[in-house]
């Protein structure tokens, strides 16, 4: 009777060593962790390079375009270049104006997965902010015209014009 | 247990550690998820705000260039004041297009890169800018522009995830 009493008997486990452990952890995780996260955004001014061999002609690339992004105070300015025909380039140009006060960065993310759906080899974006525009705006256009957030849960993305160069309109 | 000692009994409590084992349990877990192991030599400006961007591409090292609403720093060291987005201390070439005093500086680090192997990783050094988000694009524009006439033009900006 006695040892069926003492086999009921709870155990009381030591946590001691258990919550030194989580002592000496938490200090440490607190130092490194990271309550929010940077990333960075590759960026570059236009630079002169030398031309190619002056004899050969260079191929044309009629699936690639370069995208010249204009943001003005009335909204956003798209033209391309490239080796097509002028005329071609010419229906790719258009405006996004202003949503109320608001620059429309939905519209212009949609513009450059159709352009470079129609054109999927380009990957280079000229952006040409007017005076005054804040640096805010030129990052959230960068945002749009660079990659798509396909599955945000899963963190797929489909890259658009990844190349980004940043000039000023003269 | 129980002892007796001048006649009252002193019985001696056992704690339950359950419920703080549960709480540091929970606090071990989110820390562990917030733990980051990337390779930062970057020291975050407390006196600007970053732009967020759904960018993710991690940070490597670079040469810090910061612009405050208030001041232009180059790895730590102030090189101008900044007032409503004009360099106002220093001398600024706007036929050049450039800031005298930063130009200066970046092509006296471009010279010891030159001279010997500074960057780590052995890629192209970059500038890492850390921008306030409210700055103009003109005082921006400068910052670049003289930074790659001194022989870095290319630049990572500094964001937050979003």
């Amino acid at each position: 009777m006695a040892g069926k009493r003492e086999a009921e008997k709870p155990v009381d486990l030591n946590m001691v060593p258990i919550m030194n452990l989580f002592l000496a952890m938490i200090p440490f995780l607190l130092m490194c962790a990271a309550f929010f996260q940077v990333s960075v955004i590759n960026a570059s001014v236009p630079a002169l390079s030398e031309g190619g061999d002056e004899g050969s002609e260079p191929k044309k690339e009629l699936q690639k375009i370069t995208l010249q992004l204009q943001i003005t105070d009335s909204g956003f300015t798209i033209s391309a270049s490239g080796d097509q025909s002028p005329d071609e380039l010419k229906n790719l140009a258009g405006t996004i104006p202003k949503k109320g006060n608001q620059y429309d960065f939905e519209k212009l993310a949609e513009r450059a997965k159709a352009l470079h759906d129609k054109y999927p080899k380009s990957d280079t974006v000229i952006f040409l902010p007017a005076k005054g525009v804040l640096y805010e705006t030129l990052v959230q256009a960068m945002d749009a015209t660079r990659e798509r957030i396909v599955d945000k849960k899963l963190d797929r993305r489909e890259f658009l014009f990844t190349n980004a160069i940043v000039s000023s309109i003269l | 247990m129980i002892s007796k000692s001048r006649g009252r009994t002193i019985e001696s409590v056992n704690l339950n550690l359950t419920s703080m084992m549960d709480m540091f349990t929970i606090i071990l877990v989110f820390l562990i998820f917030s733990f980051s192991s990337q390779d930062q030599n970057l020291r975050l400006d407390p006196d600007l705000t970053l732009p967020e961007s759904i960018a993710a591409i991690e940070f490597k090292w670079a040469i810090n260039v910061n612009a405050t609403p208030t001041e232009l720093r180059v790895e730590g060291n102030t090189v101008s004041k900044i007032k409503g987005g004009v360099f106002t201390d220093v001398k600024v070439d706007m036929d050049k297009k450039r800031v005298v005093p930063l130009y200066n500086l970046l092509k006296k680090f471009k010279d010891i890169e030159d001279r010997e192997k500074v960057n780590p990783t052995g890629d192209e050094t970059v500038i890492a800018f850390q921008a306030d988000k409210n700055l103009p694009f003109e005082t921006i524009d400068l910052i670049m522009k003289t930074a790659a006439q001194a022989g870095y033009p290319n630049f990572r900006f500094v964001v937050l995830k979003k």
